[in-house]
């Protein structure tokens, strides 16, 4: 009858264990996806950051500004320039 | 007192009691399994819609980048303001106050909330400024929200438009290579399952979600430097002869690798004002043209090989017409007696007919068939069109004289260009590549090339001493051919409706690099494919010779006299 008791017990102990560390997982897994709520959401940012800086890259590269830029700052003039009769 | 039946009573209770405890469970019971068997979908789909929620992830579409890595497209995130018109109008926000930070008016936006008031989501404004939005958000409405997506810019403008294309909206290629590599380029959507709490957060996944995949990126052979020379230049003839458009192609040879298709008039993709058809069309491959006299060194190549003429056989082009049939053959001089270097030199038309006519018609259809003429491109390119090249079963003899100076058939300037590839590569027919991962083709020989370096010689006569003078390069010899094609105008051939050509190639000896000009239509300062065409090369290739490095060779006395006044 004891050992009955004791088993029962012990089950009702465990059942107890079991629930507060299923309480405690879900909390756990609560707060991760919070982090990588944030995560996500600061990578987002980096991203639309890096997405400017590439747009910003190539605007600054496009060659009719290097062309503009190269004629007005610096007096650079193409080889054949006196070739195009139509400038 | 005493009931007279003292058991009577009890018994009648105690069967109704149990009766309606019965009764009480079996409604129960039936109620448990109306919810849980009939309702249960219903009941599900309503649980989860309070709490669950499905959460879509975009992803970028992939850029284009030209040979050299440089971005040609690109997508970058942007937000668009959303709303539930349902909640909107019960609760009833400040529409007002919104409508002036979105810039829409205020009984326009009413409208559309109205309009769609069975909806749970509507776009109020798409793709608006991060100022925008802060904006909005500041204003902190319940039940405004905010979407993230991706726009589409391209960095080059109309450097670039025709052949990049551009997207809609919901980023789907519309045209040039964002509508040919759709599939490629578009991103796969990922979802996110998530559990929300009463006020709406996300606070936990209910099952795994679906990663979504950022669209591949796209290399092509393009050289973004080169293009840009190629459309200034471009833009310049186009203006100053006011044709109606023009094109221009450059390949380098040994790959086939396509380095320019500039096209004119311009087009930029960024401005949805100039997307009409007219503008964004890419001439250089949709728009098919009689060549003219750029076919004739194929029907010389032809002939060489066929051994019907030798490099050094004289032709007498007198008295400057010759008469096939019922159709007479005009030079625009009589010529006297030519070899056939100065049939090239000269484009006479009456030597190529003499020369054509002693050719079998199989053997001009199958190479012109071999060289790509007739054929579908396959370049990877929205508009694509094949041109047409008669069969050689349904020719007359007058259809043979006129092939060989670039009538009754059709092409594109990139079939043009396709086919100058055969001359340029030793006689071999190279697939031209527009996609640098593509697996370059191996090509088929069409001339031998014994003939086409006797070709090539005798398209640098065409320029050092013929119609091409003005295609000179100081310190590099080329190999090249005008052409000046009369148009159909309105049932049949019309002066002052003409397409300038020119094809070339550098250096003449080993080419290095090919390119082929059209001007459709030059109005004013001329209309010759020498005038036109011919200068357009001679002002971009040098720069683009320069940039590739390759060297200047050592010009004979000739050529160097020549280039102190190329006119």
């Amino acid at each position: 009858m004891n050992s009955l008791r004791i088993g029962l017990l012990a089950l009702v102990f465990l059942t107890m264990a079991f629930a507060v560390t299923l309480v405690s997982l879900r909390h756990d897994q609560r707060e991760s996806f919070r982090a990588w709520t944030i995560l996500t959401r600061h990578a987002n940012t980096l991203e639309v950051e890096w997405g400017r800086l590439q747009l910003e890259s190539a605007s600054l590269q496009r060659p009719e500004r290097l062309e503009t830029y190269a004629r007005q700052q610096l007096n650079m003039y193409a080889i054949n320039e006196n070739a195009s009769p139509e400038r | 007192m005493m009931s007279p039946h003292p058991d009577k009573n009890p018994r009648w209770r105690h069967y109704s009691l149990k009766l309606l405890l019965f009764g009480v469970c079996g409604v129960l019971l039936g109620r448990l399994l109306y919810l849980q068997v009939w309702e249960t979908e219903h009941l599900k789909t309503r649980g989860y819609s309070a709490h669950l929620k499905t959460l879509s992830q975009a992803l970028p579409r992939g850029d284009i980048l030209d040979r050299n890595g440089r971005i040609l497209a690109i997508s970058t995130p942007i937000s668009s303001v959303w709303a539930n018109p349902q909640k909107l109008l019960s609760e009833n926000e400040d529409v007002e106050q919104l409508a002036r930070l979105l810039r829409i008016p205020e009984t326009q936006l009413r409208n559309k909330i109205q309009k769609h008031a069975a909806r749970q989501f509507i776009y109020l404004k798409r793709h608006i400024s991060p100022a925008m939005e802060n904006a909005v958000q500041q204003l902190g409405l319940r039940n405004i929200n905010f979407q993230q997506e991706y726009q589409r810019y391209y960095p080059d403008g109309d450097i670039l438009g025709h052949v990049v294309g551009f997207t809609d909206i919901d980023e789907n290629g519309l045209e040039g290579i964002e509508r040919t590599f759709n599939d490629l380029l578009r991103a796969k959507q990922g979802y996110a399952y998530v559990t929300r709490d009463n006020a709406g957060k996300a606070v936990d996944t209910f099952k795994p979600g679906i990663d979504g995949v950022k669209g591949t990126a796209i290399h092509l052979t393009i050289d973004s430097r080169i293009q840009y020379l190629a459309q200034r230049e471009l833009a310049s003839t186009f203006e100053h002869h006011q044709a109606d458009s023009a094109a221009m192609i450059i390949v380098e040879v040994d790959s086939g690798d396509i380095l320019a298709i500039a096209v004119q008039p311009g087009f930029n993709p960024n401005n949805s004002q100039e997307r009409k058809s007219e503008l964004y069309r890419n001439r250089a491959i949709s728009d098919v043209f009689e060549p003219g006299s750029v076919l004739k060194p194929f029907i010389v190549a032809m002939a060489l090989e066929a051994g019907t003429i030798l490099p050094d056989t004289t032709i007498n082009t007198s008295p400057g017409y010759w008469q096939v049939n019922d159709r007479t053959i005009r030079d625009l001089h009589d010529y006297g007696e030519l070899d056939i270097s100065g049939i090239l030199s000269r484009s006479s038309n009456v030597g190529i007919s003499k020369i054509a006519l002693e050719l079998p018609g199989s053997l001009v259809w199958s190479k012109l068939d071999a060289c790509g003429f007739g054929h579908f491109p396959g370049a990877g390119l929205s508009g694509e069109r094949s041109g047409f090249l008669p069969h050689h079963s349904q020719w007359y003899p007058t259809t043979q004289t006129s092939l060989a100076f670039g009538y009754g058939l059709s092409s594109s300037l990139f079939q043009l260009t396709q086919a100058y590839m055969t001359i340029a590569t030793d006689g071999i027919s190279r697939p031209l590549r527009l996609i640098k991962d593509a697996t370059p083709g191996k090509g088929e020989q069409v001339f031998q090339p014994k003939v086409i370096k006797t070709v090539r010689t005798m398209l640098a006569d065409v320029v050092e001493n013929g119609t091409a003078k003005r295609a000179i390069i100081p310190g590099y010899r080329i190999a090249g051919k005008t052409g000046t094609s009369t148009k159909i105008h309105q049932g049949g051939y019309r002066r002052g409706h003409y397409t300038a050509l020119f094809a070339g190639m550098v250096p003449a000896e080993n080419p290095e690099l090919l390119a082929v000009v059209m001007v459709d239509e030059p109005r004013e300062n001329g209309y010759y494919g020498g005038t036109v065409a011919a200068p357009v090369f001679a002002r971009v290739m040098p720069e683009v010779l320069r940039w590739l490095h390759v060297a200047p060779q050592p010009a004979p006395d000739k050529i160097m006299a020549q280039t102190g006044n190329p006119e």
